[in-house]
């Protein structure tokens, strides 16, 4: 297998757990109240000789601000602890991984090349020359597998549990031994924080003094506040990085995103679809735009009534308005999910195409002929504190009653949902998202229809016939090995009911126009940051 | 006994009733955490991907398994000798570290709502009082309903809105050290101050205006205005002093609740304070994080009460033979 130099595209997330709860929504409360601002303008007048708003002119020196929930999305620097996958937004910034990936292949990080043999079992890793750490130590293949030892010792980065053996040649070349034949699978894993490689002598302190060889370092760190970086002049493609550095400031998902880009408080930030429209008309923000892999869908419970009846999962397929969702919930930007891949990817099948658009009568004709003419009942579960999830559910709700669905919602924080979910097998449906991101186009489906996946057992979605496809689909990362197997993947789940796509998530980036140059270009999907080639403007 | 005496015997009471109070707030606490739903080893052991024996090994690990009593002596313990135990998430930082980190952000906050709830609710009140029934009253009346009524979290985004988003005058959120620059300190801290701490300016007008509209009624007032004594002094010395006890309370009080509510202003502007550090606890069931912010903080409002306590003893000797 072949490959060229990484051309500094986003970092994707496969993520640990491979979905998680979507950050909370954002919508910003304008009232007027001339009474209650009489208290307010002699205060505020009494600023005007200050230094205002101030948060932009601190860019003078090339130092991008970047909007980031540090509070929620950040836990440390440290690759083996770091329990939360957003916090890649920042680790890759600090740390090279092994790989690096890009929208539909991978290309070299701390590997310059890699071949796969032995049935896509065996991937030797040739490390890119001259490559240093930002302490000035040179990175060596020992470093890459003493790295991926210490990350293995989290459980959360199960994909390196995929590693036989390990051995180093010399310095500039690392064999691994995988212990099944799941070679793409783990080159995708290392594009992630499961791959991020740095030094031996900087474990014990990784959690707070991270040493690594990417394109910045850490300059200060308030937990909660900011995190600070600086331009590691020692990254190997040093100038592919214009910024001197990038301040991560601290803004609470929610209606302060908005906030925190159109006062410029922040240069860049991401947002959530409904945030867009809240933002496009002001002149000074810019907004790029990635359609990615991720998805929003229903995991239905398979194992019990009257789920475990196949024709009243397939009828639920005919029972949400995908289209109706992108243009009240996602601001249109979306992509209506008629199966699990988009039509850009390789695993769209043609022959699913748009064949499960909402057909309410369909719906309902279906249940009846599964013996439920007067409808089935659902208790949906939703992530609470996320509104894009409450709104969303909210509208599925009275597209689904009209389909012979009557659902019921019932609020859990996300951080309990595989408690009460998965384990006490509380409510019928839970409204989630699959996070695929790029290349690997099987992720996800890993733990949701093969034998050890967790969902796959918990919510009985295990299913024998495709789980020989996506086994096969782990060996490697080519289309067109994929690209068929996931075809057939994909219509089997439509056809069954194994899961509800609902809609592919737009990635948005807003940054201000007045203070950021450069082609800005949103990251595939969530959680990450894409600084190449990024500039901060001269005021 | 003099009256300094009874006032140390007064604290001293004060303070005895306190520790017993503190244990059973420790006891509350630990409780409370423990049967909220969720499992941090479960998370920790790898979410979706744990296995049953990595989960059994962290909870061990965690002393999850333990009975409740043993877990609650141990932390009990820890708390005693000034260890509130690490974050089971970011390894090597203890508890105690976190708070000391974010604690002052909260109290700025604090401190700074409540200066200006006194400075504006008082000033406010005392006009409404000594002009009752007249238009600055009504006005005193209807701004201090309106100030009451609106919330505190929508007020900050009307804040934002105004005076960052569209006027640029001041940040819309972040927090700078004072260490750093005081100017900017005080600059970002200028809406967050105004969002918690109008509502309690509100609160204590009306407290004010009641209280010196009583007192303003009673017959030794009108002693003193027959003495011919002047209406600055009417008001100022004898007035004001019994009008303001009941205020003394009132101020304690929204001082812990301007503790507790910095926790959605502290969102709402991105400040790097004790109630982000709790959600953040909370929303990955960091239990001793959770466990040693909820004792500091219901500590402090125990203290709170007890200095406001030990104020109004002052003012009120009354209340010192109770």
């Amino acid at each position: 297998m072949g490959f060229e130099e990484s051309p500094h595209r986003s970092r994707t997330s496969t993520g640990a757990a491979g979905r998680r709860t979507r950050r909370g929504g954002r919508r910003r409360a304008i009232v007027a109240g001339s009474a209650v601002a009489v208290f307010f303008v002699p205060l505020a007048v009494t600023s005007l000789g200050g230094s205002g708003a101030g948060a932009a002119s601190n860019n003078s020196h090339g130092v991008l601000k970047y909007g980031f929930d540090i509070n929620n999305a950040f836990t440390n620097f440290d690759p083996s602890t770091s329990v939360n996958d957003c916090g890649y937004t920042v680790m890759s910034n600090i740390y090279q991984s092994v790989t690096a990936p890009g929208q539909t292949q991978i290309f070299g990080g701390v590997a310059k090349s890699w071949t796969v043999t032995n049935n896509s079992s065996t991937v030797t890793f040739h490390i890119r020359p001259n490559m240093t750490f930002s302490n000035g130590e040179p990175v060596t293949s020992t470093d890459v597998m003493d790295s991926l030892l210490n990350t293995k010792k989290s459980p959360l980065r199960s994909s390196l549990t995929a590693i036989n053996s390990m051995t180093t040649p010399d310095p500039d070349t690392l064999v691994v031994q995988l212990n099944r034949p799941t070679a793409g699978d783990f080159l995708w894993a290392l594009t992630y924080i499961d791959g991020m490689v740095y030094p031996p002598d900087s474990f014990a302190n990784a959690a707070k003094v991270p040493v690594g060889s990417g394109p910045f370092t850490l300059k200060s760190y308030q937990p909660g506040s900011s995190i600070d970086l600086v331009k590691n002049p020692k990254y190997w493609d040093s100038s592919a990085y214009p910024l001197s550095g990038v301040d991560f400031v601290e803004v609470t998902n929610g209606p302060q995103a908005v906030s925190a880009i159109t006062s410029g408080a922040v240069d860049m930030i991401s947002l959530d679809p409904q945030q867009y429209a809240e933002v496009e008309h002001y002149p000074n923000v810019g907004v790029a735009i990635s359609q990615s892999y991720d998805y929003t869908l229903l995991e239905v419970r398979a194992n019990r009534a009257p789920f475990n009846n196949v024709k009243v999962r397939a009828a639920l397929e005919y029972a949400v308005d995908r289209a109706a969702i992108n243009k009240v919930i996602y601001a249109g930007v979306g992509r209506p999910a008629y199966q699990p891949f988009p039509s850009n990817s390789p695993g769209y099948n043609k022959q699913v195409g748009n064949k499960y658009i909402y057909n309410p009568k369909k719906a309902k004709a279906m249940l009846a002929g599964a013996g439920f003419a007067h409808g089935v009942p659902v208790k949906l579960i939703v992530p609470s504190g996320d509104t894009t999830f409450q709104r969303l559910a909210t509208v599925m709700q009275s597209e689904m009653d009209a389909a012979g669905f009557k659902a019921t919602v019932q609020l859990i924080p996300g951080s309990d949902i595989l408690q009460d979910v998965y384990l006490n097998k509380e409510g019928d449906a839970v409204l989630t998202e699959a996070l695929t991101n790029g290349p690997d186009i099987s992720n996800t489906f890993e733990s949701e229809f093969e034998p050890s996946g967790f969902v796959a057992q918990e919510l009985g979605t295990l299913n024998q016939a495709i789980t020989p496809d996506i086994q096969a689909a782990n060996a490697s990362l080519s289309p067109k090995l994929q690209g068929p197997l996931m075809q057939k993947v994909g219509a089997t789940v439509m056809a069954q009911g194994l899961e509800v796509p609902i809609e592919f998530e737009p990635s948005i980036i807003a940054y201000n126009k007045t203070t950021v140059g450069g082609k800005v270009v949103a990251p595939i999907g969530q959680c990450r940051s894409d600084l190449a080639g990024i500039y901060a403007k001269k005021k | 006994m003099g009256s300094g005496g009874s006032l140390i015997s007064f604290i001293t009471r004060r303070l005895l009733i306190t520790v017993p109070l503190l244990i059973l707030i420790s006891f509350g606490v630990f409780s409370l955490v423990l049967i909220l739903p969720g499992d941090p080893a479960l998370t920790l052991a790898g979410g979706v991907h744990s296995h049953p024996a990595e989960v059994a090994k962290i909870t061990r690990q965690l002393h999850l398994n333990e009975p409740f009593w043993r877990q609650y002596l141990r932390w009990l313990n820890g708390v005693i000798h000034g260890n509130l135990g690490n974050s089971l998430f970011n390894p090597g930082q203890s508890v105690a570290s976190g708070i000391a980190t974010r604690f002052p952000v909260t109290l700025y906050l604090a401190l700074g709502g409540m200066l200006l709830s006194v400075l504006i609710g008082v000033p406010a009140g005392i006009l409404a009082g000594v002009r009752n029934g007249t238009a600055r009253d009504r006005l005193v009346t209807v701004g201090s309903s309106l100030g009451v009524a609106v919330p505190d979290f929508w007020l900050a985004l009307l804040l934002v809105v105004l005076f960052a988003v569209d006027s640029h005058i001041l940040p819309a959120l972040g927090y700078v050290e004072w260490s750093t620059s005081p100017w900017q300190w005080f600059e970002h801290l200028i809406l967050p101050w105004v969002a918690l701490g109008l509502g309690g300016s509100a609160t204590i007008a009306r407290q004010v205006r009641g209280a010196l509209i009583d007192t303003l009624d009673q017959d030794y007032m009108r002693t003193a205005v027959a003495k011919g004594l002047s209406n600055r002094m009417v008001i100022g010395k004898h007035a004001l002093k019994n009008a303001l006890s009941p205020a003394v309370t009132v101020v304690g009080i929204q001082f812990g609740y301007l503790l507790g509510g910095t926790l959605i202003i502290e969102q709402i502007f991105s400040l790097p304070g004790i109630g982000s550090y709790i959600l953040q606890a909370i929303s990955l069931k960091d239990l001793p994080v959770i466990q040693g912010v909820v004792l500091i903080t219901a500590t402090a409002f125990v203290l709170i009460n007890l200095i406001v306590d030990v104020i109004y003893g002052y003012l009120n000797p009354k209340i010192r033979l109770g």
